[in-house]
């Protein structure tokens, strides 16, 4: 194995059970993660987009710890010591927490709302055992101060009510960051958020992934903005990923049909620019229990026999680096 | 047009003025409480029982809807001006099928309409926003979200009116999806003749479907100009931080530019212009007074003390 290798994550799964039925047992599985493979080396980040259904949101939680896999193996290498993820032992559990964190999408709801400011950002060092009850003040108020929270004496004692959705985000973030992760898993942390404030944040996470270290798994629906916040992409469909590179070679010279659709759809800010209308079909469908064949079949406008009667294509290195899957590119 | 509170007045719009023209797509961009949605609601005058509009005109063909009462507005309502709501899965009624609930529209607005001509219509706006008429007899549940908004869509259309109203018509919507409801609409609004108010926050879904653009930001129109010209000589400094702050996925890729602070409370909007405070080009005159729209040529408006750059 690489040894600068962050997380390694191979053939991870995740399947739901859907209960049918009068006596609930005809057992289907919603195979919302469906045996997939990446790496985030140290110090890098990775874009994780996909349309709403297709299994992000389940690799993230998986990744902290929040689901428990159906099968694969993640691992994660702290620089001290290799955690195997799906299988913690009791003693390590609290070591994982403190290097891997997760930043979720809605700051009106990851906030508990009876928690002062300095109680949020806190509770991760009252979890971790981590300083007294001075150097926890001193390192909430050094947090607020990296997130843009300025003077913090005046946003300490503040309850999440009375900050807006960019100020709740910020606090979100400082909590995520107080027990220095190495890792963060980072939910469409921008999508609740107004343009103008958005980019602030956006910039925000940037800076301290440089300052601080920090490595991101960055979800988002926006690839404008995954475009912005990571060089790496990983697109997903039905809980496969189909395409995975380099970011501004995917949008240069996608290969995946899913993905030129996906790419043709997005509307961009230029009036005098007309775009090629997306070529698929049908909507997005949830994958109970999909056949074994290439999930994106029925709505992609090359497929034929081939695709039919074998598994779903494995991701390939199509040159440089840029891997698809799929057979016919 | 404002809202009483029980914190006191918040004043949601503040003198906006505009038209669309017969069969032009206006589209109208801002933040949340920037005030768009109220103007819809102001010009659909579905007005909630704590909001007043205090002064101004809203003309249609040279009527004026603004005085009117609740009984002759009806006449307008829907036959002229039709709206296609922001939660399309909220306005549709979960216990009715989708077709009666256009039949229902339809038959509200037009008495003498039988069932069976009600029927027909509704197969014929299924098929113009591409829907199986098949599914007429289905619920709301059954459909997907796109599916819902095709058939809000198509209730919006039913009287054949001369303006729509579509306040964030697919922000809930992944972006295929998006992209098909928005050719449709394009698409319907150039065959029918259709005047369009398109509301939404996002920049490039409205410079998608739009001849001419606003922007506002609490409660004022801060500039209003063809798609053309607010893109390529955006003129008000928030225009223009906009522009800025939006990430695209063409062209070079460059450093997003942050606005700093937040947008203004309006129950205490700040004097002068309303963007002073975070504008990078402020002079003392913008903490004083309001600056007016002044007109740079063909219809480009910007109310701003301190323009930026040359416009067209």
């Amino acid at each position: 194995m690489n040894p600068t290798e962050l997380i390694t994550v191979t053939g991870l799964k995740k399947y739901f059970p859907v209960e049918k039925g009068i006596f609930r047992r005809s057992k289907s599985f919603i195979h919302a993660v469906d045996d997939i493979n990446f790496s985030i080396r140290c110090g890098e980040s990775l874009n994780l987009v996909g349309e709403s259904g297709c299994g992000k949101t389940t690799t993230g939680k998986l990744l902290v710890k929040l689901y428990e896999p159906t099968s694969g193996h993640m691992q994660l290498d702290t620089g001290q010591d290799v955690l195997d993820v799906a299988h913690l032992e009791r003693g390590k559990i609290r070591e994982f927490r403190r290097k891997v964190q997760m930043i979720f999408q809605d700051p009106y709801e990851s906030l508990n709302p009876r928690l002062t400011v300095f109680d949020t950002i806190a509770e991760p060092l009252n979890v971790q055992n981590i300083g007294n009850l001075v150097e926890r003040e001193q390192r909430v108020a050094e947090m607020l101060t990296l997130v843009g929270l300025a003077p913090p004496t005046s946003f300490l004692f503040r309850f999440p009510h009375e900050l807006s959705g960019g100020q709740r985000q910020r606090v979100a973030i400082a909590r995520a960051l107080v027990v220095n992760p190495i890792f963060v898993v980072a939910d469409e942390p921008t999508s609740m958020l107004d343009v103008s404030i958005r980019t602030g944040v956006m910039n925000l996470m940037l800076e301290l992934a440089g300052r601080l270290n920090v490595s991101y798994l960055y979800i988002t629906h926006d690839l404008a903005v995954a475009r912005y916040m990571s060089r790496n992409i990983a697109v997903m469909y039905l809980g496969k990923i189909v395409e995975m590179s380099d970011t501004e070679e995917l949008l240069a010279h996608p290969l995946h049909p899913y993905t030129l659709a996906l790419l043709s759809a997005v509307p961009v800010p230029d009036p005098m620019l007309k775009r090629p209308v997306a070529k698929i079909k049908g909507g997005i469908t949830a994958p109970i229990d999909p056949p074994a064949r290439c999930r994106f079949y029925d709505r992609c406008p090359i497929s034929d026999d081939f695709c039919l009667t074998h598994d779903h294509p494995p991701l390939e290195d199509k040159g440089a680096g840029h891997l698809a899957a799929c057979y016919k590119v | 047009m404002r809202y009483t509170t029980r914190a006191g007045e918040v004043s949601a719009v503040e003198n906006v003025s505009f038209s669309v023209g017969e069969g032009e797509a206006l589209g109208i961009v801002g933040e949340s409480g920037s005030g768009k949605t109220s103007i819809a609601i102001c010009l659909m005058k579905l007005l909630p029982e704590n909001a007043h509009i205090l002064g101004g005109q809203i003309c249609l063909r040279g009527t004026d809807l603004a005085p009117m009462s609740e009984e002759e507005i009806r006449q307008y309502r829907w036959c002229q001006i039709a709206m296609v709501f922001q939660a399309a899965m909220n306005s549709l009624n979960p216990v009715y099928c989708v077709g009666d609930q256009i039949i229902e529209a339809l038959q509200t607005h037009n008495p003498d309409m039988n069932n069976a001509a009600a029927r027909a219509r509704v197969v014929e706006l299924f098929e113009l926003v591409g829907l199986d008429p098949g599914l007429i007899d289905c619920y709301p549940h059954q459909y997907s979200g796109g599916m819902r908004q095709r058939a809000v869509i198509a209730m919006a259309l039913s009287c054949n009116p001369d303006i729509i109203i579509a306040d964030e018509p697919t922000t809930a919507l992944d972006v295929i999806v998006q992209d098909t409801i928005l050719r449709k609409m394009r698409d319907l609004q150039a065959r029918n003749q259709i005047g369009m108010i398109y509301i939404s926050h996002d920049i490039a879904v409205i410079a998608e479907v739009s001849d001419r653009i606003a922007i506002m930001y609490a409660g004022r129109i801060m500039e209003i100009a063809s798609a053309k010209d607010i893109f390529q000589h955006p003129t008000h400094p928030y225009t223009y931080a906009l522009m800025n702050a939006f990430p695209s996925i063409i062209g070079k890729k460059h450093p997003l530019l942050a606005l700093p602070g937040e947008p203004p409370d309006l129950l205490h909007p700040p004097d002068g212009c309303r963007f002073h405070p975070r504008c990078p080009h402020v002079l003392d005159r913008c903490r004083r007074e309001v600056p007016p729209d002044t007109d740079y040529g063909h219809g480009h408006l910007a109310a701003c003390w301190n323009p930026m750059g040359k416009p067209s």
